[in-house]
C-alpha cells in the first residue's frame, strides 16, 4: 500500500505510556513495523540503529527538549518527523518545523487523521518531487507542470507572475508539508525578507484568486493560522495522483 | 468637646495608671515613701523597675533603691550646667514593667531629648499601659506657678501642667511639719538643686508653711475633682448642676498669660469648664515673630490647663466677646484691666462698657496687667523655636516703613510746592493729607503718624509766615496746623482700621476658600496616593507650608515612599525627620516645631488617624517662617489633617467594600466554575466507562451494529471531555492575559477561508454560504484567535441547526472597523437571553443532551473585547441566529506596491 517493497518502519518517542501503546497498537494493525521510545536519548539511539523511516515525536519528553531532539535527528538521517503537540502552541510548531520537523499533529487526534499524516510523510519520503514534471491539485482541477512553468486549470492556461509561479512551486514541490512563513520568505524572495509576511498573504492572496473557485472556501491553497501555508496535494480519501 | 474625647480614646486603650507623691519642697521624704511602696509592691510579686530616681548618695535611699531592679544606669546627656539625667525612655518602653519609679516629674530633658519635660516621657509611658509612681512639688504645679514665684522670689521655670497632675489616679501627699524641714536641711539631709539660693529663699519657716498649705489644698482639690467625676459617671442626670462657664480673653500682650492662669484657678475654684479666647486685634496681623510665639504659647499653656481656645478675629470685638459668651453660656469673664496706650485702653474700656451692657448678668474679672520682674523674665515656658528664626524681623525690616513715610512726606512736599505755587495753605495740606493716608493704608498707624507730624513741620515751614522758619506768626495757624494734625492722624486711625478688616476679611476669605477647594479636591480622589498627591499640592501651594503625607507601610513604619505623586510643581523633597514622624505616628500626637516633642526639629509632624485606624504623618516644611506661628496656622492644619483622614477612612472603607463584592463575586463564580465542570466531566465519564465496560465484557452477547455504537460513544464523549478541557484551558489563558495577539492585515477571504477549510468535514451536512465584498478588503486581527472565534460560532451554529440548512458567513470593511457575521436559520435565541449567552456556562434552554458547557461564546467574548471590538446575538428576520462581531481598525491598512 505504502509503494515500497519493504514494510515501512516508524519510530514512536512519546512519554506517555497509554498514548505509546495506542499509536504502536493501532500503526502495527496497518502493517508498520514499529520502535517505541519512552525518553529522548533512547529514540536517538533507536533512530541510529534501526533508521526508520518516520519518526513521530512528543515535544513534550523528560529528559530533554523536542526542539533539541529535532535538531539532533536532522544531523543524523533524512527520515521525516512528525510532532505531536498541544493545542495552542503554534509557535512551538512554527519552531519545530523551522527546525526540520516535516508535519504535526495537535493531541487528542483519531487514527484516521493520524494514519493519513502517516501515509503522505512516507510516500513524501520515498519520492523527490523535484524531478517531478507535473503536479495535479485534483480538488480544484489545477496542473502544475514544473519544467515548463506552465499552470492550466480545467484545461485552460492560467498566468501567474513571477513570484506567484515560485511560491506555488516552492509548495508544490515540498509535496503538501506545511512551510512557514519564514520558510517560503526565504524561498521565494531570498534570505532577508524573513520579515515581510504582508507581502506573502496578498501573494498568496493573488494565487487563491487565480486558481481556487471560490477563495473564501480554498481546498487546495491553506492558511494554517499562526504557523504557515499548506498545499493539500492530496485530498481525503487518498487516491492516486501521480502520473 | 475634643479633649475629653482625646482623653476618653486614651482611656480605652488601656492607660497605666499614675501615682504621685506631692509634696510641699524637696526634703518632704516623697521618695522614700515612693521607694518604701515600691518595695511593697515587689513583695506582692509585682513587676517593678526604677526609671529614674535620684538617691544624691543618701545613704538609706541608695540602699533602698539597690534592692529594686533599675534601667541601666541613666546616661549622663550633654547638659549646659552639669550633667543632666535623663529617663532612658526607649529602654523603659522595651523593658514594659508593670510599674516603674520616676522620680521628679518636673525636671527638663537635656538637650535632644525627645520630650521636653520628664512628665511627658512619663506621659508616654502611661500610655504605653505603664503604671507609674513618681514624686512632685507643689512648687512646680502650672498654675500656681505666679503665686509660688510671688511667695518664695524664686522663678521656677520647671512646671507640670494642671491637666496632667489632675489625670493621676492616686496623689499621695507627703507632709512634714516646716519647723522639720528646716532642721533637716541644716542636718544636711535634704538635696537642693540650687543650694544656696533656695536655701535663703524657700527655707523659711513662713514660706514653708504657706507651700505646705498650696500643696494640701492642691490635694484636697484633687480628691474632690475625683469624687465630683465619680458622682458625674455615675448618675448622668443626678444634680451636679453644670456651672456656667469661664470665659478668658486675651490678646498678644505679655499679661495674657496670668489672665490664662487666672481663669485656670478660677474655673478651678468653681469646678467649671473654661474657655479662652484670642482676640485677634487690628495690630494681629503685623505681630512680630516674638508677639506670635507668645500668642501660641498661650494658647498651648491654656490647651494643657484644660481649657477650650478659640480664636476670635475681625472688627468690633466688644460684640463678638459678648456674642461668644452666650453662645458658650459663659457666667464670668476675665480680661484685663486697663492700662497701657490711650487707644488700648480706650479698646479696653470699650469691651468692659458693652459688656456691662449687653451681658450684664456677666460677671466680670479685671486682672491687673502689673507683673514683677520675675514675671516677665520667667513668664513663658522656653520658646521651642530655633533662635536662628527670631532675629528676622528686627533691623532694617522693621525701619523700612518710616524710610518710606519721609519718603512720602517729601515726594508731596515737592508736588505741592511745584503744583500749587500761590495757592492758599489749604490747598498745600490737601496734598499732605493725601501722602498721610496712603503711608496709612498700605504701611499702618504709626509710620502714618510719623508722617503727619512731619508733614505739619513742613508745612509749617514753607507754608506759614514766618517763611522758611518752624515759628508761627498767627495764632490762627497754629489752630489750623493743630487741626490738620488732629485730622490727619484720626484719618490715619480709621484707614489702618479700615485696612486691617479688609485684610482680615482677605485673610478669613482666603482660609475658607482654601478649606472649600481642600475639601472639593479630596471629595473626588479614588486612592491613597491621589490623596497624598493631593494633599502635597494644595498645601505647599496655598500655605506657608510644604507638606508630605507620609503613609505607613504593612509593617507600620512610616515610609517616605509613600509620598509618591508628588509632582515636580510643589517644589524638591524637604528633607522630612523619618524617627519624629514614626514617634508622632506612634504616639497619636504632634511632633516638631512648636509642639512638646522634639521641638527642636524645624519640621511639624500630624499624625493623620480616623477613628479605628491610623493612616500616616503629615509632614510639614515651613516655607514662609513669619507666618507659619500665627495660631490660625494650626488651627487649619488641624482641619487639613481631619480632612485627609476623613478621605482616607472613605477610601479604606470603599476599598473593603469593594474587595468584598470581589471575594463574593470570585466565589459564586468559582463555584459554578466546579459544579458546571464537575457535571460536563462526570457525564461522559460515565458513558465511556459503560461503554468501554460492556465492550470488554459482553462483546460475544452484542451485535457489531450496537458494537460500533458503543464505540461511537466512547469516541464522541472522548470529543465532549476534549473540547471542554480545552475551553477551559483556553479560558484561563485568555483571563490570565497570557494570549498575546499579534494583530497583523489579513484579506477578509483569508480569515474566513482558514476556518472554513479546516472545518471543512464538519460541515459536509449544512449548506455553506460565504458573504465577502469584492477587492481586497483587510483587517486587523489576530488571526488565530480571530480564526477561532469564527470557529466557534460556525460550529455553534451547526450545533443549533438541522442539516441541510444554511450557514452564511460574512464581513464587511465599514472603514473604521471590520464587522463580521455568522447567521444561521435554526431556532433562533430565546427572549432574553442574547446577552447571557456569552456568560461562562450558560447553556441554551433545553440542551441539556447538547455536548460542551457553554464555555465557547464566553471564549469569542473574550478574544473580541480583547481586540477592542464587540460582539453581538440577535435574531434574524425570518428566522434563525445571527452572532455579529466586530474589530476595529487601530491603522491604516498597508499599501502594498503590485509586482513588477
Amino acid at each position: 500500500m505504502n509503494g515500497g517493497a519493504h514494510k515501512a518502519s516508524i519510530l514512536v518517542i512519546e512519554d506517555d505510556a497509554q498514548i505509546r501503546r495506542v499509536l504502536t497498537t493501532s500503526l502495527e494493525a496497518y502493517g508498520y513495523d514499529m520502535y517505541a521510545a519512552e525518553t529522548g536519548a533512547e529514540g536517538l539511539a533507536i533512530a541510529n540503529e534501526h533508521k526508520p523511516d518516520l519518526v513521530i515525536l512528543d515535544l513534550g519528553l523528560p529528559d530533554m527538549d523536542g526542539l533539541d531532539l529535532i535538531r539532533e535527528l536532522r544531523t543524523r538521517a533524512s527520515q521525516e518527523i512528525l510532532v505531536l503537540s498541544a493545542r495552542g502552541m503554534e509557535e512551538v510548531k512554527v519552531r519545530a518545523l523551522d527546525l526540520g520537523a516535516d508535519d504535526y499533529l495537535t493531541k487528542p487526534f483519531g487514527l484516521f487523521e493520524l494514519l493519513a499524516r502517516v501515509r503522505v510523510a512516507l510516500r513524501r519520503a520515498n519520492r523527490d518531487i523535484q524531478e517531478e514534471e507535473r503536479l495535479i491539485l485534483e480538488s480544484i482541477g489545477v496542473t502544475i507542470d514544473l519544467t515548463h512553468r506552465r499552470i492550466t486549470r480545467a484545461g485552460e492556461e492560467v498566468h501567474l507572475t513571477p513570484i506567484e509561479f515560485r511560491l506555488l512551486a516552492t509548495l508544490a514541490r515540498h509535496g503538501g508539508k506545511i512551510l512557514t512563513h519564514e520558510q517560503l520568505l526565504s524561498e521565494v524572495w531570498g534570505q532577508g525578507h524573513e520579515e515581510n509576511t504582508q507581502y506573502l498573504r496578498i501573494y498568496l492572496g493573488g494565487l487563491r484568486k487565480k486558481l481556487e473557485p471560490n477563495p473564501a472556501q480554498p481546498k487546495a491553497l491553506l492558511t494554517v493560522a499562526g504557523v504557515g501555508y499548506r498545499l493539500a496535494l492530496d485530498t481525503f480519501p487518498l487516491g492516486g495522483n501521480t502520473p | 468637646m475634643q479633649r475629653a474625647s482625646a482623653r476618653e480614646m486614651a482611656a480605652a486603650r488601656a492607660r497605666g495608671r499614675l501615682r504621685i507623691y506631692f509634696g510641699a519642697a524637696p526634703g518632704v521624704g516623697k521618695t522614700r515613701a515612693m521607694l518604701e511602696d515600691a518595695r511593697k509592691q515587689v513583695a506582692n510579686g509585682v513587676d517593678v523597675v526604677v526609671g529614674l530616681v535620684d538617691t544624691h548618695d543618701f545613704g538609706d535611699l541608695n540602699s533602698m533603691r539597690a534592692g529594686l531592679e533599675s534601667l541601666a544606669a541613666p546616661q549622663a546627656m550633654r547638659g549646659k550646667l552639669a550633667p543632666v539625667q535623663a529617663l532612658d525612655l526607649d529602654a523603659a518602653l522595651a523593658r514594659k514593667p508593670q510599674l516603674i519609679l520616676v522620680d521628679d516629674l518636673a525636671r527638663r530633658n537635656p538637650e535632644g531629648s525627645r520630650h521636653f519635660q520628664r512628665w511627658q516621657d512619663v506621659d508616654e509611658l502611661l500610655d504605653h499601659d505603664i503604671d507609674v509612681y513618681a514624686t512632685l512639688n507643689v512648687l512646680n504645679i502650672e498654675s500656681l506657678k505666679e503665686v509660688v514665684q510671688e511667695l518664695t522670689k524664686i522663678p521656677f521655670r520647671e512646671t507640670v501642667p494642671d491637666s496632667f497632675f489632675e489625670r493621676a489616679e492616686q496623689v499621695t501627699l507627703v507632709d512634714a511639719s516646716p519647723e522639720d524641714l528646716v532642721e533637716r536641711l541644716e542636718s544636711g539631709s535634704v538635696h537642693l538643686p540650687q543650694a544656696q539660693r533656695m536655701r535663703r529663699d524657700l527655707f523659711r519657716a513662713e514660706t514653708l508653711a504657706s507651700l505646705r498649705d498650696l500643696a494640701l489644698r492642691q490635694a484636697t482639690e484633687h480628691l474632690e475633682a475625683q469624687r465630683a467625676a465619680r458622682r458625674r459617671s455615675g448618675s448622668s442626670s443626678g444634680g451636679w448642676p453644670a456651672s456656667k462657664k469661664v470665659l478668658v480673653c486675651i490678646d498678644h500682650t505679655a499679661v495674657a498669660e496670668k489672665l490664662v492662669r487666672a481663669g485656670k484657678r478660677l474655673a478651678g475654684f468653681l469646678h467649671a469648664d473654661w474657655v479662652v479666647a484670642y482676640c485677634e486685634t487690628s495690630r494681629g496681623t503685623r505681630l512680630n515673630l516674638d508677639e506670635r510665639e507668645r500668642v501660641q504659647t498661650c494658647l498651648r499653656l491654656a490647651d494643657e490647663l484644660g481649657a477650650e481656645v478659640i480664636t476670635l478675629a475681625g472688627y468690633a470685638m466688644d460684640r463678638r466677646i459678648v456674642e461668644l459668651a452666650r453662645q458658650k453660656n459663659v457666667g464670668r469673664v476675665v480680661v484685663e484691666r486697663p492700662a497701657g496706650a490711650l487707644l488700648q485702653r480706650w479698646r479696653q474700656r470699650s469691651i468692659l462698657r458693652t459688656l456691662e451692657r449687653r451681658a450684664p448678668e456677666v460677671d466680670v474679672f479685671q486682672v491687673s496687667g502689673e507683673y514683677s520682674t520675675f514675671g516677665a523674665e520667667y513668664a513663658m515656658v522656653p520658646s521651642a523655636v530655633p533662635p536662628a528664626t527670631r532675629t528676622r524681623e528686627r533691623g532694617l525690616g522693621a525701619a523700612m516703613p518710616y524710610v518710606w513715610s519721609v519718603a512720602v512726606t517729601v515726594a508731596a512736599m515737592i508736588i505741592s510746592t511745584s503744583v500749587f505755587r500761590d495757592a492758599s495753605p489749604a490747598n498745600h495740606l490737601i496734598i499732605y493729607l493725601l501722602g498721610v493716608l496712603f503711608i496709612a493704608s498700605r504701611l499702618g498707624f504709626w509710620p502714618s503718624a510719623v508722617a503727619a507730624t512731619l508733614s505739619v513741620l513742613a508745612s509749617d515751614y514753607f507754608l506759614f509766615p514766618p517763611y522758611f522758619s518752624f515759628e508761627v506768626a498767627r495764632p490762627q495757624d497754629v489752630i489750623t496746623l493743630g487741626v490738620f494734625l488732629l485730622a490727619a492722624l484720626i484719618a490715619s486711625r480709621l484707614t489702618d482700621d479700615l485696612r486691617f478688616q479688609s485684610e482680615g476679611a482677605r485673610m478669613r476669605e482666603q482660609r475658607v476658600r482654601f478649606l472649600y477647594e481642600f475639601t472639593r479636591a479630596l471629595a473626588s480622589v479614588q486612592t491613597t496616593e491621589e490623596v497624598a498627591a493631593v494633599a502635597a499640592q494644595q498645601i505647599s501651594r496655598e500655605l506657608p507650608w510644604q507638606g508630605r503625607l507620609l503613609l505607613i507601610d504593612a509593617g507600620g513604619r512610616v515610609a517616605v515612599a509613600g509620598t509618591a505623586g508628588a509632582s515636580p510643581a510643589v517644589g524638591p523633597e524637604p528633607d522630612f525627620d523619618i524617627a519624629t514622624a514614626q514617634w508622632a505616628f506612634d504616639n497619636r500626637k504632634p511632633a516638631g516645631w512648636g509642639t512638646d516633642t522634639a521641638a527642636d526639629v524645624r519640621d511639624l509632624y500630624l499624625p493623620v488617624s480616623g477613628p479605628e485606624n491610623r493612616f500616616g504623618v503629615l509632614a510639614l516644611h515651613p516655607t514662609v517662617t513669619s507666618l507659619v506661628l500665627l495660631p490660625e496656622q494650626r488651627r487649619i492644619l488641624d482641619t487639613v489633617v481631619a480632612q485627609i483622614s476623613q478621605t482616607l477612612e472613605r477610601i479604606r472603607l470603599a476599598s473593603e467594600a469593594h474587595h468584598a463584592t470581589a471575594r463574593v463575586e470570585t466565589e459564586t463564580l468559582r463555584n459554578s466554575l466546579l459544579s458546571a465542570i464537575a457535571h460536563d466531566l462526570r457525564t461522559p465519564l460515565a458513558s465511556i466507562v459503560a461503554a468501554s465496560s460492556t465492550l470488554l465484557q459482553g462483546r460475544e452477547r452484542l451485535s457489531r451494529e450496537q458494537e460500533r455504537d458503543l464505540t461511537e460513544t466512547i469516541l464522541e464523549e472522548g470529543q465532549r471531555m476534549t473540547k471542554l478541557a480545552n475551553n477551559t484551558l483556553e479560558i484561563a489563558r485568555l483571563e490570565a492575559g497570557a494570549v498575546r495577539l499579534q494583530r497583523e492585515w489579513y484579506p477578509l477571504d483569508e480569515i474566513v477561508g482558514t476556518v472554513l477549510s479546516r472545518m471543512e468535514d464538519r460541515l459536509a451536512a449544512h449548506r455553506i454560504e460565504t458573504q465577502l465584498p469584492a477587492g481586497v478588503p483587510m483587517a486587523q486581527v489576530d488571526l488565530v484567535t480571530i480564526a477561532q472565534v469564527i470557529e466557534n460560532l460556525v460550529e455553534n451554529a451547526v450545533k443549533y441547526t438541522p442539516p441541510g440548512t444554511r450557514i452564511e458567513i460574512g464581513a464587511r470593511d465599514e472603514t473604521t472597523q471590520v464587522v463580521f457575521w455568522v447567521a444561521d436559520r435554526g431556532p433562533g435565541i430565546a427572549a432574553g437571553q442574547a446577552r447571557r449567552i456569552f456568560e461562562k456556562f450558560y447553556r441554551g434552554p433545553g440542551k441539556e443532551t447538547q455536548s460542551g458547557v457553554g464555555l465557547g461564546l464566553t471564549i469569542c467574548r473574550i478574544i473580541v473585547e480583547a481586540h477592542g471590538g464587540t460582539i453581538a446575538a440577535l435574531n434574524r428576520d425570518g428566522g434563525g441566529a445571527e452572532f455579529r462581531f466586530t474589530v476595529p481598525a487601530t491603522e491604516a491598512p498597508p499599501r502594498l506596491e503590485p509586482e513588477a
